[in-house]
């Protein structure tokens, strides 16, 4: 596609304006480094595509961290009409409900640099990661069905964290519409032990410290302050999520066809969202997705016990979540279009719901400042801790960005980081890593990955979050 | 018959994609081909080294074209590595039509001690996804979301 189809509408937008099949123009968010970057990939290609899909309000929106995804762009995001419009796996995504986990230590890196290796070695010890990875908290048939229907709540109901986690986490942990009737043999039967798995690949385990404040006000109402030891976990559904989305691309692809919707990608099979195979799909979709709540809940615990084991009793038992977000996902969500609320299905697939000050949804420790958005970066360089604003609500359905985006191919590099030693270079900056495989450190070495401020740039010179804190990681472990 | 090669055959090769895997094939005939995708799926997922074929599964998958029936014949396969813990050493399809594959599948269950997993493939994906015949014989090329 060409550079020259997305013309400039406002600082750090880009608009392709509708022509053709699409409905509605694709707005793309970058700065003028990030949008050549993004023409180079077909990300812009695939945010056109998704503007001809039947039903979708306002805009085919990408986000900064834009880049090539099954169907949809990686940073895509879209809201469809729930009677006229569509719902589509490929707007969500393999890993469902793939997303973070934020927490804080009551304390300060000081005060833990010392047993930083220890406890490096003890979540690895006690959090299952690595590829095809079982080992979790087992689960017969009932019992799954009661994660796939109550999400983070099963989780604290089992004895794994508090009920104040729940109010911290997005949609509370659960989404209420899923539909475990709806999920296949397979997603049931690879569901069964990966409760409480990491799974390998981009997913990890960071211990950091906050090591800039840009916005006090933010920091002190998210308690995050200067120096304070935090924990980041990101993971989604793991092979269970996999399997709901591999499932229901074949349906999904007949359902076009059924309702007459023509498709400018196979991939971006879809249904309307009314329909028996919409329907279908959204109930195990948010099975899914209660599935990667109850899983990261149980990782939380994990990581408290770790704490406790390594700190003692005050200090290790005193974790607190900050937040949780959603990357991939598709919900129900009130916006204002022309004025007037309505209720949309908005898909969010590498992009993260950023709903400002005053929003009902977000939690009442937070509601005067927005709801916190966490962007993980690369394991050697930082993540950022954005918060809602009024503007994405506006533009973007309340959306931003989700991280930074891979910058190399996995081979590119292996390539570069043969006859290295990743882990020696990042220990030389201070960063602690533990990684099950020697492979997945060369693949997700910090070169791998683009810069995660430039990501956050390129929101903020859009106006759609602002930067809270910066964190640097010191300690990290890899699946 | 595909035995899992030791090191890399000349009829694979890795296209570079900034997020996934994407692998192309090429072989004299079609079930040949669906054979060597077969290992080439493999060899992304798994060092070759140590995996012996101790057991055999049949294996039957239905497509309503080609294409999708490549995607469900290593989709299938990436269900039972992933699910049963098995690795694959030896892929034999024993019919092809197209829209239906029947074949035999010989390998072990994953043993820590002597088998190597190097990735994990999420999904095999209709991207970039291509079965032609060509001068040279078949070619196959398919990406795995990873």
């Amino acid at each position: 596609m060409e550079r020259n189809l997305a013309q400039p509408i406002a600082a750090g937008v880009w608009e392709i304006p509708a022509c053709g099949a699409m409905r509605v123009p694709a707005r793309l968010y970058a700065t003028e480094e990030l949008i050549d970057r993004a023409f180079a990939d077909n990300a812009p290609e695939q945010a056109v595509n998704v503007a001809t899909l039947p039903g979708i309000v306002g805009a085919s929106l990408a986000m900064p961290d834009m880049h090539w995804g099954y169907g949809f762009p990686i940073g895509g995001v879209a809201a469809f009409d729930p009677d006229q419009g569509i719902v589509s796996p490929g707007g969500v995504g393999y890993d469902i409900n793939c997303g973070v986990r934020l927490m804080t230590a009551p304390m300060q890196l000081a005060d833990a640099s010392s047993r930083l290796r220890k406890l490096i070695n003890g979540l690895y010890d006690n959090v299952p990661s690595g590829v095809g990875t079982g080992g979790g908290v087992y689960l017969d048939e009932r019992e799954l069905r009661e994660v796939l229907t109550d999400g983070a709540r099963w989780a604290v109901r089992k004895g794994y964290g508090t009920k104040e986690d729940l109010e911290c986490i997005e949609e509370r942990g659960r989404l209420p519409d899923a539909n475990p009737d709806f999920v296949g043999p397979r997603a049931m039967a690879r569901g069964r032990d990966q409760i409480g798995t990491l799974g390998s690949g981009n997913h990890f385990l960071e211990v950091a410290y906050v090591d800039e404040v840009f916005d006090p006000v933010a920091a002190a109402a998210f308690g995050l302050a200067q120096g304070q030891i935090t924990i980041m976990i990101h993971c989604g559904s793991r092979g269970f999520g996999h399997q709901v989305c591999d499932d229901s691309l074949p349906l999904m692809s007949k359902a076009a066809a059924k309702y007459g919707i023509e498709l400018p990608d196979r991939q971006l099979g879809c249904a309307p969202i009314s329909s028996p195979e919409g329907q279908r799909y959204l109930g195990a979709m948010q099975a899914a997705v209660n599935y990667a709540f109850a899983n990261r809940q149980v990782i939380a615990h994990a990581v408290r016990k770790t704490f406790l084991d390594v700190f003692g009793g005050g200090k290790g038992s005193a974790l607190r979540t900050v937040y949780e977000v959603a990357h991939n996902i598709a919900k129900f969500e009130n916006h204002l279009v022309d004025g007037e609320e309505k209720r949309l299905c908005v898909h969010r697939k590498g992009a993260t719901r950023a709903f400002p000050a005053g929003h009902p949804d977000v939690p009442k420790a937070y509601r005067e400042v927005g709801q916190p958005v966490l962007v993980p970066g690369d394991m050697g360089t930082s993540s950022y801790v954005l918060v809602g604003t009024d503007k994405a609500m506006r533009e973007t359905f309340g959306s931003t960005c989700h991280g930074a985006g891979r910058a190399m191919s996995r081979h590119a590099a292996l390539r570069k980081a043969e006859g290295r030693d990743i882990v020696a270079e990042l220990a030389a900056q201070d960063i602690l890593l533990r990684a099950r495989s020697p492979r997945s450190v060369g693949e997700e070495m910090p070169e791998a990955y683009k810069d995660v401020s430039t990501v956050v740039d390129a929101c903020v010179q859009s106006g759609i979050a602002r930067p809270v804190v910066r964190l640097r990681p010191v300690a990290c472990m890899k699946g | 018959m595909t035995r899992l090669p030791i090191t890399e055959p000349e009829w694979l090769s890795h296209v570079d994609h900034t997020a996934d895997e994407c692998i192309e094939v090429v072989a004299p005939s079609p079930d040949v081909l669906f054979e060597r995708l077969a290992a080439g799926w493999m060899l992304v997922v798994a060092s070759p080294h140590g995996i012996e074929p101790r057991e055999a599964w049949a294996v039957e998958v239905e497509g309503s074209d080609p294409e999708e029936l490549l995607v469900n014949w290593l989709g299938e396969l990436n269900f039972r590595h992933q699910c049963f813990h098995l690795v694959f050493a030896e892929f034999s399809v024993l019919e092809y039509d197209g829209s239906v594959l029947r074949a035999e599948i010989r390998g072990e269950a994953i043993d820590p001690t002597r088998h190597e997993i190097l990735a994990e493939v999420k999904a095999v994906t209709y991207h970039h996804l291509r079965l032609a015949q060509e001068a040279d014989g078949w070619r196959g090329r398919v990406l795995f979301d990873m």
